[in-house]
């Protein structure tokens, strides 16, 4: 026979574990916010100087409100799946940044290598194009030096010579600048934006 | 380009001009002094030109540079 007070049994719900409630909870949220903060922080740094601002752009409201959400549920579960849930997400953003900012990375290696190759064109085209240095004639027009007739006429086939390069040389840019931009467009649109910009900032790129 | 081209069409016209009146300048430590004031003139005139052509094509690769370090920073 049952007695009329006994209270009915539950099954034990073996998931559901409530985490302590005293101040050991209370150590346990502060070191996994600690370990969160960090976790964000080294993800942030895999991201190259210079990406900062794109960072902010692709991943800021994920970084901002993603940490008050997940910083709000870590304050109001009361359960070790809680606690589970709130570690998930936490992995998850900071690998989405980690992520974001490896990626930035790639890309700022292959920007490096492109423009370090635009430099080493441009080195190129001055070298070629220094057989052709007047030199003589300003030396010769400043005082320093007597220039012979044959001279002369040697600087003035030089000028003419330097005419006929430049137009190979101009041909060999407009290429060069074509298949650069193509290069960079491939790897990222912002950088593709500022080779543009220096493009048009940098009329004249074969130095005398 | 266009103002390297401009350097170079214009340095032609000095040495054709320096050609064409061998024996009418002599060089001297202050420069070239010409028998004839047109021919200073003419002279000066080009030499103007090729200076300030030399000047912005100098500007240009100073800009060229500091762009190219700009954006190699911004990366």
């Amino acid at each position: 026979m049952d007695e009329p007070h006994s209270k009915p049994t539950l099954p034990p719900d073996s998931t559901v574990v409530p985490i302590r409630d005293s101040s050991g909870g209370a150590w346990i949220r502060i070191v996994l916010v600690v370990l969160h903060v960090a976790m964000l922080a080294a993800a942030i740094a895999l991201t190259p100087a210079g990406y900062f601002f794109e960072l902010g752009y692709y991943v800021g409201t994920v970084l901002l409100f993603g940490t008050l959400l997940v910083w709000f549920l870590l304050y109001s579960v009361r359960t070790r799946r809680g606690v589970l849930v709130f570690c998930a997400l936490a992995l998850t953003q900071a690998g989405l940044i980690a992520f974001i900012g490896m990626r930035f990375r790639t890309e700022n290696r292959a920007v490096q290598q492109i423009m370090a190759e635009a430099i080493q064109q441009r080195k190129e085209w001055e070298t070629q194009m220094r057989p052709f240095s007047m030199d003589p004639l300003f030396e010769m027009c400043s005082g320093k030096r007597q220039l012979s007739s044959e001279e002369l006429q040697e600087l003035h086939t030089r000028a003419r010579a330097a005419e006929t390069k430049l137009n190979d040389l101009e041909s060999a840019e407009i290429h060069w600048v074509a298949e650069i931009g193509i290069r960079v467009a491939a790897v990222s649109p912002g950088a593709a934006r500022d080779f543009r910009v220096w493009i048009a900032a940098s009329p004249s790129r074969i130095r005398l | 380009m266009k103002l390297t081209r401009d350097y170079f069409t214009e340095i032609e016209w000095l040495t054709e001009f320096l050609i064409q009146r061998q024996r009418r300048y002599r060089v001297t430590s202050q420069g070239l002094v010409f028998d004839r004031a047109e021919d200073a003139k003419a002279f000066n005139e080009k030499i103007d030109a090729v200076a300030r052509l030399q000047e912005q094509l100098n500007e240009c690769t100073r800009k060229a540079e500091e762009a190219l370090r700009q954006l190699s920073a911004a990366r």
